[in-house]
């Protein structure tokens, strides 16, 4: 399998009320094709500003972003993100979303229509085409962002806590959803959560990220089953035994994060 | 509160406040020289209807007040909003432009009155230069106030999703004003009526304005009341109809 992104000797410091705030330290990351790979680690310490790296929105102050070989310069259509806030267009319909990046990028109008008809149908939104985002519920929203994401045909999908602001019940659908879009695509995911859980249901690979700033401190291979719709896999013991381990990692350094700040 | 419930509190208001106004002048506890009562304004505003305010069309006084205003507002809408725009989307446009706007915000445009009068004279250039400088101000502001408050995330998902420079800005950025500049539009249009007023005040030979000034050189009172009523119907009147419009072309907004 061929490395698809290469995130070489990463670290990334901003300047925030005069003083320098590092955010990342020397991170080093191969995402090989079609893997799904989760970041998980407490507020805070970068993971957002990584994919952000990724991403093109920032560029780090050291080291660099590889896709294909290449250095990230800025955002592309190569790389569809995905946001906790959905950042849909308010004033567009359900449909004019996804066709968005079709449209501005040329695609004949038959073409995109018809793009955007498939991909509705795949998240079941094909009776809400013609509504606005505001009429829709917060786990309709992010299908529709995630299809927005996808009607350009990214090879890679970048996502920010995209089901952090979801219900319990529709995060868990959600979470299936994407394993089918994820499994039926072959797209190389890179997925920021504070769920350890989502992390683990949802990857091939976790990386766990240390406090700022953020360093990999560990990164688990999780081997559960490839087909994973049995939900009942989220109580089997190797799932267990894999969140247990997380968790103890993501305390350690939530609590010296908490040490930190407290002085 | 339901919508009905609201809506009968706000008649029966409404109802007792004129009971009590007809109480007042009728019973005469108060001069008609001070307050006159609604049946002598009715009874003055269809004489006013039917023969004009000193040989001049009541039709004709208000449409000189309307022509105004709009030729104002029209103008300033045309060129503030792409300025107001172009302000908020360029940070160096802003640092230029923004500082004249915040000391000019807060004078009030009739403070300008006798400025303008002393450049330009009393003609109508003068009047729709102070309604044109005033709602400029307004829609300026918040075009540009628009524009800042686009979020990040918005223009980072634009920008993922392969659009240029060019695209941003009138398939995002533009759109995602709207409300802003719609909001803007609503405050200059009401400014704007209360300014050609006053202007009209100051210098006129006809207009809503003028029907006041000279009804109180000439203790025509009524006539005074029936201008002011006027005045405060005709900008319920634009309120509405732009909060009508404001409802339809950007009916995500606040949503």
């Amino acid at each position: 399998m061929a490395t698809k992104i290469e995130i070489a000797n990463v670290s990334h410091a901003y300047a925030r009320d005069g003083r320098t705030v590092e955010a990342l330290q020397a991170v080093d990351l191969a995402v090989q094709t079609g893997e799904l790979v989760s970041i998980v680690g407490p507020s805070g310490c970068g993971k957002t500003t990584l994919l952000f790296g990724v991403a093109g929105f920032i560029r780090p102050t050291r080291g660099q972003v590889l896709v294909d070989g290449q250095p990230v310069v800025a955002p592309g259509s190569d790389r569809g993100v995905v946001f906790q806030s959905f950042a849909l267009f308010k004033w567009l319909t359900v449909q004019q979303n996804v066709e968005f990046g079709p449209k501005m990028r040329g695609l004949p109008p038959r073409e995109r229509r018809e793009r955007a008809g498939q991909l509705l149908a795949l998240v079941g939104l094909s009776r809400f085409r013609d509504r606005y985002p505001y009429e829709l519920s917060g786990g309709m929203q992010q299908r529709a962002a995630i299809v927005r994401a996808l009607a350009n045909d990214p090879e890679i999908l970048l996502m920010d806590e995209p089901f952090g602001s979801l219900d319990a019940q529709s995060r868990d659908m959600m979470q299936e959803e994407l394993l089918k879009i994820w499994q039926t695509s072959g797209k190389t995911i890179l997925f920021i959560t504070h769920s350890v859980d989502e992390a683990i249901y949802l990857s091939s690979r976790v990386v766990v990220f240390t406090s700022r700033p953020g360093r990999i401190k560990h990164v688990l291979d999780v081997r559960l089953p490839a087909s994973r719709f049995d939900y009942h896999i989220r109580t089997s013991a190797d799932f267990i035994r894999a969140k247990q381990s997380i968790l103890d990692m993501v305390r350690e350094e939530t609590l010296k994060q908490y040490e930190e700040e407290m002085g | 509160m339901g919508r009905w419930r609201s809506l009968g509190l706000s008649i029966g208001a409404v109802a007792v406040a004129l009971l009590v106004w007809l109480i007042v002048t009728e019973g005469r506890f108060v001069s008609e020289r001070i307050l006159p009562s609604p049946r002598a304004i009715v009874q003055e505003f269809v004489v006013l209807v039917n023969e004009g305010y000193v040989g001049t069309p009541l039709y004709s006084h208000l449409l000189a007040s309307l022509m105004r205003t709009f030729l104002g507002f029209a103008c300033a809408a045309l060129l503030a909003v792409p300025t107001g725009l172009a302000i908020g989307y360029s940070p160096v446009l802003y640092a230029v432009i923004s500082p004249f706007l915040s000391v000019l915000r807060p004078m009030p445009a009739i403070a300008f009155i006798p400025l303008v009068i002393l450049w330009f004279g009393i003609g109508e250039f003068s009047k729709v230069l102070l309604i044109f400088f005033t709602s400029f101000l307004y829609i300026t502001l918040n075009a540009a106030a628009g524009v800042k408050a686009v979020p990040i995330d918005l223009i980072r998902a634009a920008r993922s999703l392969g659009v240029n420079e060019r695209q941003l800005f009138f398939h995002v950025i533009l759109p995602e004003s709207l409300p802003y500049v719609f909001t803007g539009l609503k405050i200059g249009a009401a400014v704007s009526w209360a300014v050609v007023v006053a202007a009209e005040l100051v210098a006129a030979q006809r207009g809503l304005g003028y029907i006041i000034m000279d009804g109180a050189t000439f203790f025509r009172i009524t006539d005074v009341y029936v201008g002011i009523l006027l005045i405060g119907v005709i900008g319920f009147g634009i309120e509405r109809t732009l909060s009508a419009i404001e409802r339809r072309l950007v009916h995500w907004a606040g949503r």
